[in-house]
């Protein structure tokens, strides 16, 4: 019974190990401006972490990481959500003020972050009209 | 099926939830024209929400564990597709990169790894337990 469950654990370190290399190694070696070896790694490092689930004879995931990424997946937003909501306010003050200049990368952030809620308030309307 | 309070408790926060939705929105787009009074009413809609949502039950208030996931899981699957192909289309010279595209991209980036340094403290923190 031990066994079997270290086994899991160590499938699940590989398979997160190798998410994480596959999304560094996109974002570095595009920095670096070698787009191939970035798509490469990513692609590469995705295939052995999707492989790790194949070659694993017993689940790799159960109900226990999927309540821990639901919760991880909430206090992401909750934090981002608080964050987001103190600072482009103050940023928009500060640049009315003249002490902020928006630059298209910060605007395209806040962009983001927008759409990201944008989403989440549609989901949440979606999923409470299921109930 | 819910009891009256807790169906005037969803109430409450949905409407808590609209009136933050429009007063970031009046914001964003008042921005570029008004900041100040952009600021102004987003500042008074999140107050107003801020209170009504402290009326609803706290079970209501916060978001759904399932509900985020499934917001992360869309834009993540999103994110593994557009952005190796804007890469690859770039190395291959269909593609610029400008600082628009790159403040995009740094804003996923930072967003997952946020997620992967949450998930990754709460998964510690289920095996120390």
């Amino acid at each position: 019974m031990t066994e079997l469950f270290s086994g899991a654990t160590s499938a699940r370190r590989t398979f997160a190990g190798l998410v994480a290399i596959s999304g560094v190694g996109l974002a570095v070696f595009t920095t670096l401006e070698r787009p191939f070896v970035g798509v490469g790694i990513y692609a590469v490092a995705l295939v052995g972490a999707i492989s790790v689930q194949w070659v694993t004879e017993m689940p790799v995931f159960d109900e226990r990481d999927e309540a821990i990424a639901g919760d991880a997946a909430r206090w992401t937003l909750t934090v981002l959500g608080w964050t987001s909501a103190g600072v482009f306010p103050a940023l928009t003050v500060a640049w009315g003020l003249g002490a902020f200049e928006w630059r298209p990368w910060s605007a395209a952030i806040a962009v983001f972050v927008a759409s990201l809620y944008a989403v989440y308030g549609l989901f949440v309307i979606a999923l409470q009209r299921r109930r | 099926m819910l009891s009256n309070s807790q169906a005037h408790d969803r109430g409450v926060s949905i409407g808590a939830g609209l009136l933050f939705g429009a007063g970031a929105t009046a914001l964003g787009v008042l921005a570029p024209t008004r900041p100040l009074g952009g600021t102004a009413l987003y500042t008074v809609a999140a107050l107003v929400a801020g209170a009504l949502s402290s009326r609803a039950s706290t079970a209501i208030r916060s978001p759904s564990a399932s509900t985020a996931n499934t917001t992360l899981t869309l834009i993540g699957v999103a994110a593994a597709v557009v952005f190796p192909a804007l890469v690859a289309a770039s190395g291959l010279g269909y593609f610029e990169w400008t600082p628009l595209s790159a403040g995009l991209g740094l804003a996923v980036g930072g967003l997952f790894v946020v997620y992967g340094v949450v998930g990754l403290a709460d998964s510690i923190r289920g095996q120390a337990v």
